[in-house]
């Protein structure tokens, strides 16, 4: 009996030497220097480039990297010296155990603050992570439920997801109801993710309080092969309005099944899936007109932002869509407390963050409302959610008013 | 309960159904003559997938003509894995299938990731929206050409295991390999070919699912797993089985979607599935012989 | 592949070892036998220390409490051969009844954890009812289906469980709460568990109940035929597995802070239990240990190293590496690295012989 234990016992331990002898390598390796007099600062970000979360966190890290190399090309921190931005990038994966291990392993190499994680999931366990090791952490998450947890290192800049709802539905109350007479019934339905659970009851709960009749409400299987049951059900309930929560393959194949069953009604979409571009490429001339809430896009009305989009454009060959100009915002964001702060520490700068307010026009001031300033939760207490519309293959902002360019062409 | 709906519920489940039977076609083949389970089938339709998307792409090829591209070239991927891996872990207990073709899924998936990258990639035709019209009910044109395809495949799979010398070659090697070797047949090569006909089947059926579907490295999973349970509903090797066992899933998921709420169309199937192992713990068309 | 020598190895993996002791019937600290492993102990209690960061720290403290999980799910999938891949049912369980009695009622999570694994004995038993006059892909394949139904009833009623959203455990460092600052506690909290669960999978392994569940997962019929009453064995196996399992989801969760349906409940997590197992050897007390101390590190370091340099290459390797061990060594690595073990014991002062000639493994 003790021989099979003794046995292993030992087995483990090589296993353990073998792997303290990695640690010591790579401890080496990371320790040594730049010889430039004035220090980078490292900004540690986390954004999942592989599983299916893949497509929108590689767009928002080429957003990141893009705002590194605007703030290093206009002088760097300039409160240390011209100091430039480093980027440390880690893949967090799309689980709670990847996530917290890249977190981890970010956190070793010393940053002086983190962001990314466009995932809720995701940003639940590195703003967890960052809270006990007392590093600031800049996301664009929409949870609710992560301001709402008390924690000192973390903040938001993005509109919360309960607030989409209620855009949405004064934006069908104002355009479609009062304007073209459509008569208010509404079907809600929303994948059963953490996105979805989360964004539907703001909008349940603003369509009753507009006054409409929701005839529909329902979570449905987000891995679904086929819309077309969900459709069916759609139809039958008799709405005249549908405000679906999607990600991207299970927003086409509703709108498509939407057009195969022939059914008569009008498509706010939830954000998400509706906003990317790989949605209007799949649906084609279907995409045009689509409308949708989004928490960001790449035409508000904010200095620089026509400049910004025109860049990652013509850099990625993609359109800068909603998640990914949050994240060039919050890389500003984070820049701006580190020269607030004069220091590259990670206390200081989350000091700095909890009292910043962006001067209009400062280059990452692009979220829609106020300029950026974080309330004591860590939310950007002015921002707001947008309606979109896909024109001639782009996403134009349409309303509200002061944060858009565009009118809605409605063709009905 | 409106009339017209019940008739679109019932249309519904059974283009589903037949989604499930078409993926699921190749699986049972594969376990019926080589004796395995492979959890990578999702990832073949996958490839099949992106083969025809890739083919409608660079020569504008019709999308269901590009099945003369995707089977054939899923049948050599058939063929060398089974040369090259199934092999070895022919006969071997379920639990090392399973994990060798956990791995190929690692492979596979990871593989398409790295070449074609993670975008979703959508083909366009004229039909991939277009429904028929009968009466108040709509049918997907799209589904209903998967589904024809899911027919003539599986009559034509049926024939050549009655008919041919090959195909009764391979369901003499799945009843008794020793006999079927001691007679002369060379089990070695019928294993190959069958298990290229089965990726080949899984390559047909990626092909009629892309006309609909968007395709991305992970594509394949969710049918995957549809495609296993329904083997097993339908008992593994059991052709008719996989084609019944479809249908029925595809029925409880479009009649639990709408009766009892949006959420619960893989509650109310995978139950069903549940209670039928209960009461046929060998599926639905378990013959003695194959205990 | 000769089947009747992989059927041969995989029976002389079960065998268990006599183990070697004097003419008094002990063995002294002299002889590398004992102190090999005490030192072994020790250097496992010192390791952390030496560690003394958190990204390393974390990912042993991984590697222990999945080699906890693999040792629970080695019972029922390895001794019994009742290959569930829907065990990350219990560990869900046992994670979600921890937290949420800390949410609503502020029980500590170590009175938690036993109701949760309790209650994974009682989803165990209706599983059972369900999927154990399954066969092979039968069997293994309505695993999965329940574990899809579960996480869909767990998403599907919010109200209780938190939905997709998932839980968060609440802040509040102390032993008493389970939580604590560092990741210190937690390696030693894992190391013990884990060494606690080696005992009780050796404990039955050397019992009449081990010894049918070996039996019977080689050949049903023949230990049917021999009187072992099947259903009663298969449960009891499930019962004891499911509860530990149960109990190392408690700790998952304290570790994590974090649980949501869609992570805990799917099949990549059930997955990975067996996987450890299936890598390490099966069946065997130290084969999950051996499994995870291995698979974990290779995936949290290529992820975390590799994950950006090209998207998939990670678990491309990942995947390699498990289909080169089937293919190679489809009794898993325990076997080599056993003999390897006795080679350098009989190379160390004070090594004796056994007196019975030897066992082989």
């Amino acid at each position: 009996m003790k021989r099979n234990f003794t046995k292993v016992l030992v087995v483990v331990l090589a296993f353990a030497l073998l792997f303290l002898a990695g640690c010591g390598s790579s401890s080496q390796g990371s320790a040594t220097q730049t010889q430039t007099q004035v220090k980078d600062v490292t900004i540690g970000v986390l954004y999942p480039t592989s599983g299916d979360q893949a497509v929108l966190g590689q767009a928002a890290l080429n957003a990141v990297k893009l705002a590194a190399d605007d703030i290093n090309a206009a002088g760097g921190i300039k409160s240390l010296g011209g100091a430039k931005i480093k980027l440390d990038i880690v893949d967090p994966g799309s689980a709670t155990e990847s996530a917290r291990s890249a977190t981890e392993n970010i956190i070793k190499d010393k940053p002086s603050a983190l962001t990314g994680d466009y995932l809720s999931a995701l940003s639940m366990v590195t703003s967890e992570v960052a809270e006990r090791a007392k590093i600031p952490f800049v996301t664009a998450s929409v949870s609710d439920a992560l301001s709402s947890r008390g924690y000192k290192y973390f903040f938001q800049v993005s509109p919360k997801s309960s607030m989409f709802g209620a855009t949405q539905i004064e934006f069908a109350k104002k355009v479609l109801v009062d304007q073209k007479g459509m008569a208010p019934k509404a079907a809600i339905v929303f994948e059963n993710t953490s996105y979805g659970q989360s964004t539907s009851k703001g909008l349940v709960d603003a369509a009753k309080k507009m006054g409409f009749d929701v005839v529909l409400n329902e979570s449905y299987d987000a891995n679904f092969t086929d819309a077309n049951p969900l459709v069916t059900k759609i139809k039958a309930s008799g709405a005249t309005i549908l405000f679906p929560v999607s990600y991207l393959q299970d927003a086409i194949l509703i709108q498509k099944a939407i057009k195969q069953q022939n059914v008569k009604i009008f498509t706010i979409g939830g954000g998400a899936g509706y906003l990317m571009p790989d949605f209007y490429n799949a649906l084609g001339k279907d995409g045009e007109g689509v409308i949708s809430v989004a928490s960001w896009n790449n035409d508000v009305n904010k200095p620089g932002v026509d400049d910004i989009a025109k860049r990652y454009q013509a850099k990625y060959g993609s359109l800068l869509t909603e998640h990914s100009g949050e994240a060039y915002s919050a890389t500003w964001a984070i820049a701006k407390a580190i020269d607030l702060a004069k220091s590259a520490d990670p206390q200081k700068i989350r000091d700095s963050l909890a009292t910043l307010k962006l001067d209009a026009g400062y280059p990452g001031d692009i979220m829609p409302g106020g300029q950026l300033e974080f309330d004591s939760t860590g939310w950007n207490k002015s921002v707001h959610p947008v309606m979109i519309q896909w024109q001639d293959g782009i996403p134009r902002t349409i309303y509200p008013d002061q944060d858009a360019k565009t009118q809605v062409k409605l063709d009905f | 309960m409106h009339l017209s709906t019940f008739l679109q519920v019932i249309v519904n489940g059974l283009l589903i159904g037949g989604v499930y039977a078409l993926v699921s076609v190749g699986l049972t083949l594969l376990f019926g003559v080589v004796d395995i389970v492979n959890f990578a089938h999702g990832e073949f339709l996958m490839l099949g997938m992106y083969t025809t998307y890739w083919a409608w792409y660079a020569m504008g090829m019709d999308p269901i003509l590009t099945l003369v591209i995707s089977m054939p070239v899923m049948f050599l991927v058939g063929a060398v894995v089974q040369k090259f891996l199934f092999k070895y872990i022919m006969g071997a207990p379920a639990l090392t299938q399973i994990f060798l073709t956990v791995g190929l899924q690692f492979v596979l998936q990871n593989g398409a990731l790295m070449v074609f990258g993670p975008q979703l990639r959508k083909l366009k035709t004229g039909y991939s929206d277009q429904a028929v019209h009968l009466g108040t009910v709509n049918v997907s044109a799209p589904q209903l050409i998967a589904f024809a395809i899911t027919i003539t495949l599986s009559v034509l799979l049926f024939l050549f295991l009655s008919r041919t010398d090959l195909g009764k070659a391979m369901k003499a090697a799945q009843q008794d390999k020793h006999t079927a070797a001691l007679i002369g047949i060379n089990t070695d090569r019928i294993f190959w070919i069958a298990a290229g006909i089965s990726a080949a089947l899984t390559g047909a059926a990626g092909t009629a699912i892309s006309t609909y579907t968007p395709v991305a490295p992970t594509s394949g999973a969710a049918f995957g797993l549809m495609a296993y349970i329904t083997v097993i509903l339908g008992s593994l090797g059991n052709l008719k089985g996989a084609v019944v066992g479809g249908l029925i899933l595809g029925l409880a998921e479009s009649f639990g979607i709408q009766y009892i709420s949006a959420d619960a169309g893989k509650l109310l199937s995978f139950s069903i599935f549940i209670l039928v192992m209960l009461v046929r713990p060998q599926g639905l068309f378990a013959t003695k012989e194959s205990v | 592949m000769d089947l009747s020598r992989l059927a041969k190895e995989q029976t002389a993996a079960t065998v268990p070892i006599t183990a070697p002791v004097d003419r008094a019937g002990r063995i002294g600290i002299t002889n590398p036998r004992l102190y090999v492993p005490v030192i072994g102990l020790i250097l496992m209690i010192l390791l952390p220390l030496a560690v003394n960061d958190a990204y390393y720290l974390n990912i042993l403290n991984l590697m222990l409490l999945f080699a906890a999980v693999g040792v629970a799910w080695n019972l029922l999938g390895g001794y019994a051969r009742q290959v569930s891949l829907g065990h990350g049912i219990f560990f869900g369980i046992g994670a979600y009844t921890s937290t949420l009695m800390q949410i609503h009622w502020d029980i500590t999570p170590w009175v938690g954890m036993l109701a949760g694994g309790l209650l994974a004995v009682v989803v165990g038993f209706v599983i059972g009812l369900g999927v154990f006059r399954l066969r092979g892909h039968y069997f293994a394949i309505s695993t999965i289906a329940f574990s899809t139904i579960v996480m869909l009833l767990f998403v599907k009623f919010y109200t209780v469980t938190g939905g997709a959203q998932g839980l968060s455990v609440p802040l509040k460092n102390s032993f008493w709460m389970l939580q604590f600052d560092g990741k210190l506690p937690y390696y030693y909290i894992f190391l013990a568990v884990m060494l606690l669960m080696v005992v009780v999978a050796r404990l039955i392994e050397k019992s009449r109940l081990g010894y049918y569940m070996i039996a019977m997962g080689q050949d049903e019929q023949a230990a049917r035929a021999i009187g072992i009453n099947i259903p009663r064995v298969k449960h009891t196996a499930l019962a004891i597995s499911a509860f530990c399992t149960a109990i190392i989801g408690t700790l998952y969760v304290q570790y994590m802070y974090f649980v949501e349906p869609a992570g805990i409940f799917s099949v990549p997590m059930s997955v990975e239990f067996a996987l450890v197992s299936i890598v390490g050897g099966l069946g065997t007390v130290f084969g999950p240990v051996l499994g995870a101390f291995i698979m974990k590190p290779i995936v949290t370091l290529t992820n975390d190293y590799l994950g950006n340099v090209l998207p998939g290459l990670n678990y491309t390797i990942y995947g390699v590496i498990l289909i080169l061990v089937i293919v190679l060594r489809p009794n898993g690595l325990i076997g080599p690295v056993s003999t390897g073990y006795r080679y350098l014991l009989a190379k160390l002062p004070g090594y004796k012989a056994d007196g019975k000639g030897g066992t082989k493994i």
